[in-house]
């Protein structure tokens, strides 16, 4: 019996709609840590706070429905709760859907945890007309309640002050109500219980009874757990399975659901005794828009309005700041390059750090103002009807409704898209979206069309253009239809999603969200981008060619005879057997590989390559002349191939850390590998396959 | 319109406009326990609000909540007692009756 913590572990725990983050954000402020729980690609934030003299450390868990094994968040959840055995344990319920939440809470009292019910959106509750017996809805569910409004910040003081109280208390009694789960099973768990407690003597960190709930439901981790801690492990295991046999015996039902039935009895019974009245129909304005924005006919045009948007202002409104951004990292690295003796190392600083951030740093407009958009569509619950309206053609891909944000953004720009991923609950759903998304094709690859249809096919270079697109689209849904079956065969996601009410978002909300996400991109500038622009800098320079050292560096000669005496025109020339086959030759080559940096490059590499001049852009006419010279020995047949290839091989490097930071190494090994093979699987296909039929 | 009180149906042969009382989930385990989360619990009537644009998913009401499950789903619960919601107990009147709830499912 401690008198006092001066640190309260608080584990945040509640449905995935019942506003859990706009509570995590009320009560830690900007003082929050983003990662992800060990081994696996789920989010987990930390944050801490100071309140009446003690040191608060919440942890955000996993949204959940329930705490069975079937999913990952629901393991996760679980697991914290009995190992980390958290000081208090604050659940927060969407007040307006008590009868669905509050089986949530039954079973964190069942694990014998210390629970501060939160009530959050009790404003809606209340404009719903509903009454609640608060008193005694707290004596009869034996933790404390209290009622916030977490989007508009109401209620921090409210949750502290009953966390502080439970947290002082923990040990000095022994509150917990027992909840009974009716008479079909009640003598079977107290019985079970108590065997389990022999066998543990005190030992155990969860409740006797808990346990005996867990394996009379058929819990395999719980059984598991039994089996290698306890001494008695198996004979208690036969018992249960005894008590399996009988409850199926007597109510010819699963155990498991009789036992879910005993909680939702208790839960009806406390809803009965306290509800004074019960909330009208929250739903019927949303139903009227609902009318409107998910109608049969109107709902596919409205939505896609909405995309049309979206789209629009995240790249044209996102492109003057973008522009700004551009200035200053030039005018940045002009005052560096002043202030520096001219050396290596200026060089470096100059066009590869400063350059290489500032190259990366430009999508921040268009990251925060999708993040803006994102979190309206979110906050509004229309990202919901989003899921619904689309979700027949996402299935096609083995996806879920929601993976259309993604998809859709993928075509302007493959990191923002990576990042949206996460508006996906399912780990499944995520990777394969990331894994996908890729395959939209982004904007920085249109450069590279735009040069080689001008180039190759200018009497139809927009129907080119168009098809290289359409292709990308059937690329990912043909993977989607392979990997889904393949890969995450055995994790097959199911839909069933709550279509919240409409709700205005509030400016703090927005704002919230829209920074939690942004700034995972700003750190991520500071880190890894930082080396690996300078490091893709040195390899696109050095090392350099001796004999070069004193020519005019503005002659195209000389230009490409640096670059392919540097490491990177090494590559491309040792990687040259490897995509002749492709019909591409090594300045081809060349630029792809520089092509890992952005895509952007691939095109002002092959001025330098072709002799034009570094300041070549697609509409160059000179360069489009150069590529179609025959001394290249370029086709319009392999023109194609490495329109394909730039189509289907790594986006960039930015992306690729993306893809790493949103679901793993292993992913992006895999992701990298697997990219790079169809890219040229597939050149290869078009080029020999067109070769075989004539055409080049 | 809404006979065979008797026998059960899966959820995704009623049409728009109807609700039914549900009567018993099956198949894969893992996925009953999510249904009943999300309050399709045997007992609870189930109102079919309407279908997406493009046919599948489809809007469900039940407990106060709108849920939304693809039809595949949706044939995991069975129900009874159909009828169009102007004839269902305690709720307000609706014009669109005209679908039967023979429509069939994917």
């Amino acid at each position: 019996m401690e008198p006092k913590h001066r640190t309260i572990r608080v584990a945040l725990a509640g449905n995935p709609n019942a506003g859990k983050t706009s509570i995590f954000n009320l009560l830690t402020g900007l003082h929050q840590q983003v990662g992800n729980w060990p081994g696996v690609t789920v989010e987990r934030k930390n944050g801490h706070l100071e309140h009446g003299g003690y040191r608060f450390e919440v942890v955000d868990l996993p949204g959940s429905y329930s705490l069975t094994s079937f999913s990952l968040e629901e393991r996760i959840t679980r697991q914290y709760l009995m190992e980390e055995q958290p000081d208090v344990v604050i659940h927060v319920v969407d007040a307006a859907n008590l009868k669905r939440n509050l089986d949530l809470t039954v079973q964190l009292l069942e694990m014998g945890l210390d629970v501060v019910v939160d009530l959050n959106m009790w404003d809606e509750f209340q404009g719903s007309g509903a009454r609640l017996d608060l008193k005694r809805f707290e004596e009869l569910l034996g933790a404390p309640v209290v009622t916030t409004v977490g989007h508009r910040g109401r209620g921090r003081e409210q949750i502290l002050d009953a966390g502080v109280r439970l947290g002082e208390e923990r040990n000095a009694r022994h509150r917990h109500v027992p909840i009974t789960l009716g008479t079909r099973v009640e003598h079977l768990l107290v019985e079970l219980s108590r065997a389990i407690e022999r066998a543990a003597s005190g030992t155990l960190p969860v409740p006797a009874r808990y346990v005996a709930a867990k394996l009379i439901e058929g819990d395999a981790d719980v059984a598991a757990w039994v089996h290698n801690r306890l001494s008695d492990g198996k004979t208690l295991l036969a018992e249960a399975e005894a008590s399996r046999k009988h409850v199926r015996s007597v109510t010819g039902l699963e155990p498991a659901r009789v036992i879910a039935e005993g909680r939702y009895g208790f839960v009806d019974g406390l809803l009965r005794e306290t509800q004074v009245a019960p909330p009208l129909d929250r739903m019927e304005l949303s139903r009227q828009l609902d009318r409107v924005l998910t109608h049969r006919y109107l709902g596919l045009p409205i939505f896609l309005g909405f995309m049309w948007l979206l789209f629009n202002v995240t790249f044209t409104l996102g492109s003057y700041p973008m522009t700004w951004i551009e200035a200053l990292a030039g005018w940045l690295g002009a005052r560096v390059a002043d202030a520096l003796p001219a050396s290596v190392i200026t060089d470096l600083i100059v066009d590869g750090i400063i350059g290489g951030v500032g190259s990366v740093a430009v999508f921040l407009p268009n990251i925060a103002i999708l993040f803006l958009g994102i979190s309206l569509l979110e906050d509004s619950g229309y990202m919901a009807r989003i899921a619904f309206i689309m979700d027949r053609v996402m299935h096609l891909f083995g996806l879920h409704g929601k993976s259309f944000i993604p998809m859709l953004m993928g075509f302007g720009c493959t990191v923002p898209a990576l990042m949206a991923t996460r508006t996906l609950e399912s780990r499944r759903d995520r990777i394969l979206t990331a894994l996908l998304v890729s395959h939209m094709s982004c904007s920085a690859r249109l450069p590279v069309y735009v040069l080689f249809a001008g180039a190759f096919f200018a009497q139809h270079a927009g129907n080119v253009v168009m098809l290289i697109y359409l292709l990308g689209v059937l690329a990912a849904l043909l993977l989607g239809m392979l990997f889904s079956r393949t890969l995450f065969r055995r994790e097959q996601a199911s839909f069933v999603m709550e279509l919240p009410p409409y709700r205005w978002p509030t400016t703090r909300g927005l704002l919230a969200h829209t920074w939690d996400r942004t700034r995972v991109y700003l750190r991520k500038m500071g880190g890894i981008i930082l080396i690996a622009s300078a490091l893709l800098w040195v390899l696109s320079n050095f090392p350099r060619d001796p004999r070069l050292a004193d020519s005019d560096a503005h002659d195209p000669e000389v230009s490409a005879a640096r670059i392919e005496y540097t490491v990177i025109g090494r590559v491309g020339k040792f990687i040259e057997p490897a995509i002749e086959p492709l019909g591409f030759d090594w300045r081809m080559g060349v630029s792809l590989a520089t092509g890992f940096v952005a895509k952007e490059v691939v095109v002002s590499s092959m001025g330098v390559l072709y002799h034009t001049g570094e300041n070549a852009d697609e509409e160059s006419q000179t360069l489009r002349q150069a590529l179609r010279d025959p001394r290249y020995g370029i086709t319009p047949l392999a023109a194609f191939a490495f329109m394909i290839f730039v189509l289907l091989y790594v986006p960039c490097v930015v992306a690729v850390i993306a893809v790493r930071r949103e679901v793993g190494w292993r992913w992006m090994v895999f992701d990298v590998a697997y990219q790079v093979l169809l890219a040229w699987l597939a050149a290869f296909a078009v080029y020999q396959g067109g070769r075989l039929l004539g055409l080049g | 319109m809404s006979g065979n009180d008797t026998q059960t149906i899966p959820l995704d042969h009623v049409g728009s406009g109807h609700t039914a009382v549900i009567a018993d989930l099956v198949g894969d385990p893992i996925f009953q326990v999510r249904l009943r989360n999300m309050g399709f619990r045997e007992g609870e009537t189930v109102e079919v609000v309407k279908q997406a644009p493009l046919a599948d998913p489809v809007e469900y009401s039940i407990e106060g909540a709108h849920i939304s499950l693809r039809r595949a789903e949706a044939h995991h619960v069975r129900v009874a007692d159909v009828r169009p919601v102007s004839l269902a107990p305690c709720r307000g009147r609706r014009r669109r009756l005209r679908r039967g709830w023979g429509r069939r499912g994917l």
